[in-house]
């Protein structure tokens, strides 16, 4: 319990120290912060495998907030830590000298904190709070240059791409908390499926989708790369973006059939689109950052047909490699920004500037490349371990649902292989562009190019996280991870061929992705040689993929379309409502006037002749009552012979 | 002998109620007051006496003897009480004597 407060809430304690504690010394600040909250979270992960740590209080009458940490909120806030930890060290170098550097720990600590809180969260409406949050500082994060027009404007977009899909996810967890009568994560469970349930589940899944960067809300993450690349590494590589695939591992045993088929079409769509997309983008972090989106994409795919175990296998090899790649990048971008220092006009982050790059940042060079094989997935790495889980589970549901669904359930896998054998491609495309091959802009050996402290050790270790044996002991294996037994149980054996198969397919398609990769971009290939600015892809398929599906023109036609209707129906208010309701103004003003007329003339005449009528009985009337003897008398006579004569007749 | 027919007897009487009913009411002075009160009291009396002129019995006649004898104990109080009343409001006038007056 105090382990879970100190893990926390350290981070953004450290980080808010950091901001006050000036440009100078905000990192060591907050490296201080950071570094026991590491050891905390070690500790954490510790207790939560002996015992599942669940904190609950009161937070109004006869309502309850509660967090909860088991073995896999547990382990993922180790990677979180470990990750950002690593960031917060490689930022030293990569942002010194920047006059926001205090800030920016400030903003880096409070996203860590959200992210953990996501994580610990038990509550449906406490993980959407740090859904949110998360979401926000990842946005102060990605317009951390906000004075650049074009960066804040990303960080806009990708703001409010994340804030649609958020309205789902918001309308998916009231769904849940009606359906299931109690909002905790761990105890859901126990209802029939309904529609109203799978409802439910698609907004989680709208929400996951957005969050992870999945088709139709991918676009937002190649425009998050205006952030600093250290940032891109922890928040849109290791960490955030995997929210979305966290919460689908959380609520995958609730959603009904249809939810979890959507959602395995969907992430193989974007596995493959993202992949292509990845191939000809000349940004180094944009290739990466479509990578990411199609690694997501496995994952989504892997929680959709059942193998959420090595879906989560997949989340966790890939934080390792895909934050290497990032802080990679960023080593490279750092040393082109030192060489290149005075041009201001100089693009930093665009491959076709770069070339031979291995002869001046050796550790960066095979940090980048183990990383890079092992998003490839080549065997021996961690990233075959968990992406043949994937395949493998994948394979098996389209066989077992073959008969129900029809053939096309086999696309999914199909597009499952054909990515990963896009995968090495862009890989192998990238790594020779920046590595190999002559330099194609001034190079000249800087000192301290990669700092010892700041930026090997993290590239080191998250190379080494690359490769197989710090996961499983048999390479072969996607079973074998160390923690998979503890997180998911004992797996079933499986009684059939196929993972054979999808062993030598993966091997085979990863090797022949290399192969085409060498072939059409490597250093002898006359393209990479002539590299330049001017040669963006001319085929259709080509251009399909360097506007990234022109998902963003997609985008930017909803807004119009949307602004379209909006103006049309402003028109339609002036033309029509207003009128409307000046009429019924103007007639309002006329029939009060009328109404006065008849107020002051009849109502009112009424009410004067009412007290005329009594005021002239109460005059007679007082006559009777003239206190002279002699009136009575008359009065008196008058009654008596009125009665006489009623008598009479 | 020819008789004067009652009617006419009836007609004068009525004609002193009337005479005494308006002094009532009209006369500002109680003693004009009284006065028609006397009138009315022998316009009453007039009207037992000629009652009783064509019936044979003589109850009427005796009755109106009573009658005289009371209202002249009546006249002699009533005089006596407007006495004190005189010398009390130093008037006879009745509008002055109005105590009843809202």
């Amino acid at each position: 319990m105090l382990y879970m407060i100190l893990a926390l809430v350290l981070p953004l304690v450290g980080g808010l120290l950091a901001f006050a504690s000036g440009n100078k010394k905000a990192p060591i600040v907050a490296l201080a912060g950071m570094v026991p909250g590491f050891i905390v979270s070690v500790m954490l992960l510790n207790a939560a495998f002996n015992q599942r740590i669940i904190a609950r209080w009161e937070w109004l009458p006869g309502y309850e907030l509660g967090w909860q940490i088991d073995h896999i909120s547990a382990i993922l806030i180790c990677l979180v830590y470990f990750i950002s930890l690593l960031v917060h060290l490689f930022s030293a170098t990569y942002l010194k000298g920047d006059l926001g550097i205090g800030r920016f720990y400030a903003k880096l600590g409070f996203f860590t904190t959200s992210m953990l809180g996501l994580l610990a969260a038990d509550h449906l409406l406490l993980l959407f709070v740090f859904w949110e949050l998360v979401g926000f500082s990842s946005f102060l994060l990605i317009g951390f240059w906000f004075k650049d027009q074009k960066k804040a404007k990303a960080a806009r977009e990708a703001f409010m791409i994340n804030r649609v899909a958020d309205a789902g996810l918001l309308i998916g967890v009231i769904l849940m908390v009606i359906q299931f009568d109690q909002p905790f994560i761990s105890e859901l469970g126990g209802v029939e499926h309904s529609f109203l349930l799978s409802l439910a589940g698609f907004g989680l899944l709208i929400g996951a989708l957005g969050k992870s960067a999945q088709f139709p809300f991918f676009g937002w993450l190649p425009k998050a790369m205006a952030g600093p690349t250290p940032v891109s590494a922890l928040i849109h590589a290791a960490t955030m973006v995997a929210a979305g695939v966290y919460l689908l591992i959380r609520v995958q045993p609730v959603l009904t059939p249809v939810v979890l088929t959507t959602t395995a079409v969907i992430g193989a769509l974007t596995a493959f689109m993202a992949a292509v997309a990845a191939i000809t983008q000349f940004d180094i972090k944009k290739v990466l950052a479509f990578s990411t989106i199609s690694q997501l994409g496995y994952m989504v795919m892997g929680i959709g047909v059942g193998a959420a175990e090595a879906s989560f296998f997949h989340l966790w090899t890939h934080a390792f490699f895909k934050a290497g790649l990032f802080l990679g990048a960023g080593a490279v971008i750092h040393y082109l920004h030192q060489v290149n220092h005075e041009d201001h006009s100089f693009d930093a982050q665009d491959m076709r500037l770069m070339g031979g790059l291995k002869k001046h940042l050796p550790i960066t060079f095979i940090a980048f490349l183990l990383c890079g094989l092992s998003l490839s997935g080549l065997p021996l790495f961690s990233g075959f371990l968990s992406k043949e889980g994937i395949l493998t589970g994948t394979w098996l549901w389209a066989a077992e649902r073959s008969t129900e669904y029809g053939w096309w359930v086999y696309a999914v896998s199909d597009l499952g292989f054909i990515t990963a054998l896009l995968t090495p491609v862009y890989v192998g495309r990238q790594v020779w562009m920046v590595f190999f091959g002559q330099a194609r802009t001034k190079m000249t050996p800087v000192d301290q190019s990669e700092p010892l402290f700041n930026f090997k050790i993290p590239l080191i270790l998250l190379s080494l996280g690359a490769i197989w044996v710090f996961h499983a002991v048999n390479p072969l294996d996607a079973h074998g991870w160390y923690f998979g037994k503890r997180l998911f149980g004992e797996l079933e054996t499986i009684q059939s061929s196929i993972p054979t198969y999808t062993l030598i397919f993966s091997i085979a398609l990863a090797i022949a992705g290399l192969a085409i990769s060498i072939i059409s971009f490597g250093p002898k290939n006359k393209r990479t040689q002539e590299a330049n600015l001017l040669n963006a892809p001319k085929s259709v398929v080509g251009k399909v993929s360097f506007n990234s599906w022109y998902m963003e023109q997609f985008y930017d036609g909803l807004s119009s379309g949307y602004l379209k209707i909006a103006g049309f129906i402003q028109v339609i208010d002036k033309r029509v409502i207003d009128r409307l309701v000046d009429g019924v103004g103007v007639v309002t003003v006329v029939s009060s006037k009328v109404l006065a007329i008849i107020d002051r003339e009849i109502i009112d005449g009424l009410v004067n002749l009412v007290a005329w009528i009594s005021s002239a009985v109460g005059g007679i009337l007082t006559g009777l009552q003239s206190g002279k003897v002699q009136n009575q008398l008359v009065w008196l006579l008058i009654f008596l012979i009125t009665i006489v004569i009623w008598f009479q007749f | 002998m020819s008789a004067i027919p009652l009617t006419y007897y009836l007609i004068l009487s009525a004609f002193l109620l009337c005479s005494g009913l308006l002094m009532v009411l009209i006369k500002k002075n109680a003693i004009f007051v009284l006065l028609g009160i006397e009138l009315m009291l022998n316009a009453a009396n007039l009207n037992l006496v000629a009652f009783s002129k064509f019936n044979p019995n003589l109850d009427g006649q005796i009755f109106a003897i009573f009658s005289v004898v009371v209202a002249a104990a009546e006249a002699a109080i009533a005089l006596a009480i407007l006495l004190n009343i005189y010398k009390s409001f130093n008037s006879s006038d009745l509008d002055d004597l109005n105590t009843m007056e809202y």
